[in-house]
Parts: structure tokens; C-alpha cells; sequence
């Protein structure tokens, strides 16, 4: 068999060659073995690689989705009016008489270049209309994402560790929580704190840069609506996984030693609980995203949702396909997060 | 059994455990308090969608009623009072139920039909579907469902079909997933070689056996999916995506009562406890089933 010269840089050809000439390996080759080997690199590369998948897939069914649509944009931008010349032109201009593959090719081609084409409604650059408003959604989402875990896991850790009366509580507001539809109790919440008592405004959304403290009120309503549904989810989590963590043999092995009490909680039985948490916060985490599209229409809140939703009424494809690709992205994103932050708490994590 | 040399506890555990099961009959839960009142509430629920339409036909088509007494709460003329045209409100929830239940069954129906027969084979038969099957279901749990199905009525505008169609298919990989998992223990099961072994093929052994035993976990699943397909098909009857102005609908009347927050504030308050509270029986069933299940199939 045929040998590199040792200390040479090149990479070994063939997989029987990595095998038998490890010694020869240049140090470049040694770091990637050693990073391959590393669990959390390839559950990342896993999770990117299907990641890339999905936003192919979405953005491709949602491109097939729109062609199926009875007219096409030319129609919408020219109305009824139009000549037969201008409606041939623009459909060339658009690219609308090519294949739907090569459509959908020179689609994904600008859109890896951060060009998601132009509202047919208002000209603007989806791309542009979409940052503007990632924020806002963003904001929302992340601030309830924290309010449901803070909230979330003290229930469940209260009521699991209290039992009885606390425990029953506890279970009945997550059913409940789970039951009230955010749109609704954003309304209730709308006329009691808004109208009847005055404390925070009912619609309407001050920037951050602007005003921090305006921003913060305008901000608490719409926040406390979708927290609703991520804290009874995370509650019914935390408390089902903290009583199977309190009553296994390591938190009694930790009792008989003289361990502290809150030590046993807090140390040693919610570290263990914590996957499952993990696990159901990111579950979550793409539910509360799903409810701001909801919640920023009832608060006139100015997001991707109430963007996405002014697309679908006016029929503004671009708009609606672009938002689809972002919602994909973000998704795909708090998943990712999920999976480094549960593979990092449970290091026993297989790569499936 | 009695008539058996071996004593009890050499028996094999399959056998022991078919012994405690039958104590429970399969029957007995649906005879469970908690289990047969939210049935019959999901009854009366289904009925009223069914007889409202047709005892109260003008409701549907009706722009404005009584013009001089709009805006009013509860009173013996209107038991839940009259909205912002001087409609009954009663009237217009009990209409209503019919547009906001089909959605919900059609949901189902398309995530029943994809995610049940694609489990079975899943789990039942192994190898390239099981695989598949998980792929689809990595994949669509990373799916934004609510924006997609916007996506889809930006398309077929108004669509209840359209709209809650697309729900089922999403979530139907996320039901084949439950029904893999259950399907997969049975088929390890002895009385499933026992079939195999007489003669008896696999259509029948998936109708007679394995069915049966992952009835449970469907039903669990369904009232979940249900209760978020309640709620997503109000959600777009809110935003009002869904149904057309006079025709009354859960989400598009509490859209009606958000828009008269401050003059009424009692009219967010019908169409959305008929919301929770459905959503909250179809909870409350699918923990009770669940419970009742393990019950009977713990070991």
C-alpha cells in the first residue's frame, strides 16, 4: 500500500489509508476527527443539515401552493383594465411564463441572496419589510418565552415539591391555561387593564430606541396574553418530571445522607427534571411564535404576524412566502438552541 | 386455568397480566363519571351544530336585527344580549357552532386518515416507512403551522376546507409518531406471533389485534389535536380570514366584541367561553382517557 511521506499536509485519499496511517495524519485532519467525534458538533450538523431541508421544502410547497392560485400576479397588479400587450409584457418581466422549477430556482437564487422580491401592494422589499418587523416579533416572543419559563418552572417546582392542595392547583391552571385562546384573554385583558382601569395602553407599539419605559408598558399586555399557554404547558412539564425526579432512588440515597433539603430540590432532582423542561420549553417556544401572529392583531402590534396576515387578506403572495421563510428560519433556530442547551444539561444525549 | 399443575407464579407474566386485565373490562371506561360528562357535552356540542342551522335559518343571512336595541346585555328578550346590529347573540353562537365543529372534524378527519394507516405500517412492519416516518416528523414539527396555513388562505381565500385540511396534514406526522410508538410493543407481543404461527394475515391480525390496542393512545392524541384545531380554526375565524360578514362564527364574534371593547364589554364573553370551555372538556377527556388507559395496560 501506498504511504504519504510523514509531515506531509496532504489528507489521506481513501478511508482504509485514514485507518492504517493515523500516525501521518496532518494535525488539520487530527482536529476535524476530533471535532467529528464530538457528540454536540454532529447533532448540530444533524440539526442544521435538516434544518436547510426544511426551509427548502416549506419555501418549495409554499411555491407550489401559490402557483395553484387561479391568475397570477400580473393580474393583481394590472387589474381588469389592461391590454393584452401590457399583461404579456409584465409576465415576461416577472418570469411567470417559465417553468415552475425554474421559477422556484430563480426564487431561491435571489432569496439566498437576501432578496425575497417585492410586495405586489405596496413595492416595498419583503426582505426590508421583514426586518423592520422581525423585532417587534422577536421582542414579543422572547419576552413571553422568558415570563413562561420563570413563571413555568416555579409553579411546577412549588407544586410538585408543596403536593395536596398546592398540587391540584397547580394541575387545574395548567388545564385551564391550556383552554383560554390567547386572542381572547388578550381582549379580556384589553378591556379590564386598558379600558376600565387605565394602566397600560390597549393597541399600539413603542420601539425600544424610543421610549424603553413605553416600550416595556406597551409590550406587558400582549406579553402576559401569549404567556398564558407557554406557563401551564411549562408547569403540567415541570411538575410531572420534578415528582418523578423527588421520588427516585438517588433524591432517597441524598435524603438518608443529611442532604439539605433545598439542596435536593434545587441541586439535584430540578437538574435532572431540566431535560424534559428543555424539551417542552421549545416546544413552546414555536407555539408562542405561532400566537403573535394572534396577539399582534389584537393589539395592532406591528410584527411579522399582523404583516403575514395583511398579506393573506390582500393576497400579496411574496409578502406571505417571504414570512414563511422567516418563520421557518426562527423555528428552526429555537430548535437548534433546544438541543444544545438539553444536550449540554443531559451529557448521556444519543445522536438519533 | 385453576385446573393447571404449575402454580400462579410460574406462569409466564403475559398470562398473569391477561388475568388482572380482565378484571377491567375494555367497557369500563367509558363508563367513568369524568369521561361520559365530557361525551355528553361534546354531544349536545355536535347536536347544536347540526339543529342550530336548520331550526334558525335566517341567522346565518341576517346583516341587522332589531337596529333600536343594540349593544344590550343580558335580559329576558336576549338571554346573552344583542351585538353591535341588535342581533341575539344566542342565537348567532348557537348558529355559529356548525362553521367552527367542521373545521375541527376536518382537521381531524385528514390527520386521522394520513397518521393512523402510515403508523400501523410503521410500527407494525418496520423498515423503510418507520423511517420515513420519523423523517416526516422531525420535519413537520419544525413546520410554523399557523403561518403556513395563512399561506394557504392567502391562495384559496376563505377557505374553512382549505385552512383546516392543511392543519390535519401538518399534524398528522406528529400522530403517526404516537401511533408508531404504540404499535410498535404489540408487535413483540406473543398472541401476535400465536396469529402469525395459525395462519391468520396481517390485515386481519392489524384490525383484530394491534388496532384495538392503540385505540387508546388515538383517542388521547385526538382530543388534543381537536383542542388546537378548535382553537386555530377560531383564531382564523378572529382574524376573519375564514367566514364571510353575516355569518356568524365563535372567532369572528369575539372579533365582533374586541371591536366594541369599550360601548359592550359583555360581548367577548359568550362566543369566548363556548371556546374554553370546549377546548377544556376536550383536555379534560384526553387526560381522562389516558389515565384510564395506563390503568388498564400498566404492568
Amino acid at each position: 500500500m501506498h504511504i504519504e511521506v510523514s509531515n506531509s499536509v496532504a489528507v489521506p485519499e481513501t478511508a482504509t489509508e485514514l485507518n492504517t496511517s493515523q500516525e501521518v495524519m496532518s494535525a488539520g485532519g487530527r482536529i476535524r476527527g476530533v471535532l467529528l467525534r464530538h457528540r454536540l458538533v454532529r447533532l448540530l450538523a444533524r440539526r442544521i443539515a435538516l434544518g436547510v431541508v426544511l426551509v427548502f421544502v416549506v419555501s418549495a410547497l409554499t411555491f407550489v401552493l401559490v402557483s395553484l392560485t387561479p391568475g397570477n400576479a400580473a393580474d393583481d397588479i394590472l387589474g381588469f383594465t389592461a391590454t393584452r400587450a401590457q399583461y404579456a409584457s409584465l409576465t415576461h418581466q416577472l418570469g411567470l411564463n417559465l417553468p415552475l422549477y425554474e421559477q422556484y430556482a430563480h426564487w431561491a437564487g435571489h432569496a439566498l441572496t437576501g432578496n425575497l422580491g417585492t410586495s405586489v401592494f405596496t413595492g416595498q422589499s419583503v426582505t426590508q419589510a421583514l426586518d423592520q418587523r422581525l423585532p417587534v416579533t422577536l421582542s414579543l416572543m422572547l419576552g413571553s418565552l422568558l415570563v413562561s419559563v420563570v413563571v413555568g418552572v416555579a409553579v411546577g417546582v412549588v407544586s410538585a415539591v408543596r403536593g395536596g392542595i398546592v398540587g391540584r392547583g397547580a394541575d387545574a391552571l395548567s388545564l385551564v391555561g391550556f383552554s383560554l385562546p390567547n386572542f381572547w384573554v388578550g381582549a379580556i385583558f384589553i378591556s379590564l387593564f386598558a379600558v376600565r382601569y387605565r394602566w397600560f395602553p390597549a393597541i399600539g407599539y413603542v420601539s425600544f430606541g424610543q421610549s424603553p419605559f413605553e416600550w416595556l408598558r406597551s409590550i406587558v399586555l400582549p406579553v402576559a396574553a401569549l404567556s398564558l399557554g407557554g406557563i401551564a404547558a411549562i408547569a403540567k412539564q415541570t411538575r410531572e418530571a420534578m415528582l418523578e425526579a423527588l421520588g427516585s432512588e438517588y433524591v432517597r440515597g441524598a435524603r438518608a445522607n443529611g442532604i439539605r433539603r433545598r439542596s435536593i430540590v434545587f441541586r439535584h432532582a430540578l437538574k435532572n427534571a431540566a431535560g424534559r423542561v428543555v424539551t417542552v420549553v421549545g416546544v413552546q417556544a414555536v407555539g408562542l411564535l405561532g400566537g403573535t401572529v394572534l396577539i399582534e392583531n389584537v393589539f395592532s402590534i406591528p410584527g411579522l404576524g399582523s404583516l403575514v396576515v395583511t398579506g393573506t387578506v390582500q393576497h400579496d403572495l411574496p409578502v406571505v412566502e417571504g414570512t414563511v421563510v422567516y418563520f421557518t428560519i426562527i423555528v428552526i433556530v429555537v430548535n437548534l438552541m433546544v438541543d444544545v442547551v438539553y444536550s449540554w444539561l443531559n451529557p448521556r444525549v444519543q445522536v438519533r | 386455568m385453576s385446573a393447571s399443575p404449575w402454580s400462579e407464579t410460574d406462569l409466564p407474566s403475559p398470562l398473569v397480566r391477561g388475568e388482572t386485565e380482565g378484571a377491567h373490562r375494555p367497557r369500563s371506561m367509558w363508563r367513568r363519571p369524568v369521561i361520559l360528562c365530557c361525551l355528553v357535552y361534546l354531544g349536545i356540542v355536535v347536536g347544536v351544530a347540526i339543529i342550530a342551522p336548520i331550526v334558525l335559518p335566517q341567522v346565518g343571512h341576517e346583516d341587522a336585527g332589531n337596529l333600536l336595541a343594540v349593544l344590550k346585555g343580558p335580559s329576558s328578550r336576549h338571554w346573552l344580549g344583542t351585538d353591535s346590529l341588535g342581533r341575539d347573540v344566542l342565537e348567532r353562537l348557537l348558529v355559529g357552532t356548525r362553521v367552527t365543529i367542521v373545521g375541527v372534524g376536518e382537521a381531524l378527519l385528514a390527520a386521522l386518515l394520513l397518521g393512523v394507516p402510515l403508523g400501523v405500517v410503521a410500527g407494525y412492519f418496520g423498515g423503510w416507512v418507520d423511517s420515513v416516518v420519523r423523517w416526516l416528523s422531525d420535519l413537520t414539527f419544525s413546520m410554523p403551522a399557523i403561518v403556513i396555513t395563512l399561506a394557504v388562505l392567502a391562495v384559496f381565500p376563505g377557505s374553512v376546507t382549505a385552512a383546516m385540511v392543511t392543519l390535519g396534514v401538518i399534524a398528522a406526522p406528529g400522530l403517526m409518531r404516537i401511533v408508531r410508538s404504540a404499535a410498535l410493543p404489540v408487535r413483540e407481543e406473543l398472541y401476535i406471533a400465536a396469529a402469525r404461527v395459525s395462519g391468520l394475515s396481517h390485515r386481519y391480525i392489524i384490525s383484530r389485534h394491534v388496532l384495538p390496542r392503540i385505540s387508546g393512545a388515538v383517542i388521547v392524541q385526538c382530543s388534543l389535536l381537536a383542542a388546537i384545531a378548535l382553537q386555530v380554526q377560531t383564531g382564523l375565524a378572529f382574524l376573519n380570514l375564514l367566514v364571510p360578514a353575516p355569518a356568524p362564527s365563535w372567532g369572528g364574534m369575539v372579533a365582533d366584541g374586541a371591536n366594541e371593547i369599550v360601548a359592550q364589554p359583555w360581548l367577548i364573553w359568550p362566543p369566548g367561553v363556548a371556546i374554553a370551555l370546549t377546548v377544556l372538556v376536550l383536555g379534560i377527556f384526553g387526560d381522562a382517557v389516558r389515565d384510564a388507559r395506563t390503568k388498564r395496560w400498566s404492568s
